[in-house]
């Protein structure tokens, strides 16, 4: 009984800490969540090995989507470059650029992540119309 | 989506760094210019002697004049912005060109076009962006390398940087 608890807190504390399935494109690890599904996440890989985001460094993305069904693209950055307002016309962009060639121009709201995939810069999407 | 109004990037550095990256640039032109340099000589003595048939010491000694002056002219002209001892050295990339320090570098305009962006390795651990710039003249396209240094803390947005300026 005593083991059962213990695999079942360490199966617990897995699931928490998780941050999901994982693909790797050209050194890209591509984590993902039950959200999506499989066929969307491979076409982010190709996307992102074709527009050489994916460039054979190894970086991490994670791909979700929010309660208000918006996909989230997770990336891991630095503190510095989450602090920097510069970089937000980037993050916006690579967003608009995400929702025109993978996701049939879904909304993508880009999380600037630290390297435990938390949470430091929220870029909602925003169309070009503003909406 | 290509936004060209917005700066991309705005990196500032401090002095001892910038002034290493000017080290290592300038090296990089030196060599750039020695080989244009040589180009000039080889072509210029060849072409004296096929078309207005002159002897190679004749041509040699028309071209090594202009294959001394060109480079160093190059080297004064074309790149002013690589000055040590600048105080609060900064770059600000946009679509269309680069503000090193103040001084514009055009990247696209009705004739000149970026061909790639690339991150290249440098001595030291240092990482540079170098951007292949191709513009036309009456003889053809014509290219030339700039680079500027990525500040370590930039390191992982140099992806969509690349795919925005490609």
């Amino acid at each position: 009984m005593k083991r059962l608890i213990i695999v079942l807190g360490m199966a617990l504390l897995y699931a928490c800490t998780s941050y999901g399935e994982k693909l790797e494109f050209k050194k890209t690890e591509v984590y993902y969540t039950n959200k999506v599904s499989l066929k969307e996440v491979q076409k982010l890989g190709d996307y992102l090995v074709s527009s050489k985001f994916a460039d054979g460094n190894r970086k991490s993305i994670q791909l979700t989507k929010s309660d208000n069904g918006n996909y989230v693209f997770r990336m891991v950055t630095t503190k510095e470059a989450s602090e920097d307002k510069t970089y937000e016309v980037l993050f916006k962009v690579f967003s608009k650029e995400l929702s025109d060639s993978v996701f049939d121009q879904a909304a993508v709201d880009f999380h600037v992540c630290n390297n435990t995939f938390k949470t430091l810069k929220v870029i909602p999407f925003k169309n070009e119309t503003g909406e | 989506m290509k936004q060209e109004n917005d700066a991309l990037a705005h990196w500032q550095y401090n002095t001892k760094m910038w002034d290493e990256f000017v080290t290592i640039e300038k090296g990089n032109k030196k060599e750039d210019n020695i080989y244009f340099g040589i180009g000039i000589v080889i072509i210029g003595s060849l072409g004296l002697m096929f078309l207005r048939d002159t002897s190679f010491w004749v041509g040699a000694a028309f071209s090594i004049p202009l294959a001394i002056l060109i480079p160093w002219l190059r080297m004064k002209f074309s790149y002013t912005y690589l000055k040590k001892g600048v105080a609060n050295p900064e770059v600000k990339i946009f679509y269309d060109y680069l503000l090193v320090n103040g001084k514009k570098i055009e990247l696209r305009g009705s004739r000149k076009r970026v061909q790639s962006v690339k991150v290249i390795d440098a001595k030291g651990g240092l990482k540079l962006l170098e951007f292949n710039v191709q513009w036309m003249t009456a003889k053809g396209p014509t290219n030339d390398e700039f680079r500027v240094l990525i500040p370590e803390e930039a390191h992982p947005i140099i992806p969509l940087l690349i795919q925005e300026l490609s």
